[in-house]
């Protein structure tokens, strides 16, 4: 499960900004409290947005025109 | 989502562990396709010579090495030696030739030629300012050329029913970020970020991954 995953990469800055507590977290098996959570089936889980963000710089003639 | 200030910035939130690595592996193969979406809408096409930034593992550069083709080009760079070294024994793997990784800061570094696309994929969030590395970086751009990035946000995070556990960790995750100074909420940062750096301003898309079952990326 990704958040799981981001939980693990987290844990340290977790610890450090006094987040949450290392036994309160409990990374060795939260994966799979969060699995037995969601094996019903019953949850929507609305999970993280994508955010896609672009443009391009103008070309000399164009004065600086959004070309979007 | 490797940093492109890799390991000069000790505060990297999510860290260059070998773990972080792994994971962001197999959060490129969920991505990928959003990815892919965002590039195609941006404009990356065959043939073109694009600058990926904060390369990580390398995976965003695989893919605009596939959009691109062989008649293209690929330059991933990124802070973190672990990183650099990573990805280009991905790349030898791959048999991949037209893809190049080099470590440095991309917004600080020199090239022998421009790119028509500069692309990143969860690099913003991670820079004291935004706008400026997007500067650095608009500098390596031939005239009518490609800026593409995409990053995150959790705003919108919740579940129906509530899923207690699911959503405590979000709020975890949400606040770590939050009080780290590298907050994922990217959404309302987009575009100031950009014309911030002196840009056009930018087009902004919203892709949410909404799911129901457990191994979704939405849990």
């Amino acid at each position: 499960m990704a958040v799981a995953d981001i939980m693990e990469s987290l844990q340290p800055a977790i610890q450090r900004l006094k987040v949450a507590k290392a036994e309160e977290v409990g990374i060795d098996t939260l994966r799979e409290r969060l699995l037995q959570e969601n094996a019903s089936g019953q949850h929507v889980l609305v999970g993280r947005s994508e955010v896609g963000i672009w443009t391009s710089v103008p070309k000399p003639a164009e004065n600086g025109s959004d070309q979007d | 989502m490797t940093d492109p200030s890799g390991e000069s910035n000790p505060a990297y939130v999510l860290g260059h562990s070998r773990h972080e690595l792994d994971r962001l592996r197999v959060q490129a193969r969920l991505l990928e396709p959003v990815t892919r979406h965002f590039f195609r809408e941006a404009g990356i096409q065959p043939g073109m010579r694009v600058l990926d930034v904060g390369s990580g593992a390398g995976e965003v550069a695989f893919l605009a090495a596939e959009l691109v083709g062989a008649n293209g080009s690929v330059v991933g760079c990124d802070r973190s030696p672990i990183a650099v070294a990573t990805a280009t024994q991905a790349a030898e793997q791959r048999r991949t030739s037209h893809v190049d990784f080099r470590e440095g800061d991309p917004a600080e570094m020199a090239f022998d030629e421009p790119f028509d696309a500069v692309v990143g994929r969860y690099v913003l969030p991670f820079q004291p300012d935004p706008s400026t590395i997007l500067r650095g970086l608009a500098r390596h751009l031939k005239p009518g050329g490609l800026m593409v990035f995409q990053e995150p946000d959790w705003t919108f995070v919740r579940s129906f029913p509530p899923a207690t556990l699911n959503d405590q960790v979000c709020e975890w995750l949400t606040t770590t970020t939050e009080l780290s100074g590298q907050s994922w909420n990217f959404l309302e940062q987009a575009y100031p970020a950009f014309v911030g750096a002196d840009l056009p301003a930018p087009t902004v898309q919203l892709q949410t991954f909404v799911g129901g079952q457990p191994n979704t990326e939405s849990g």
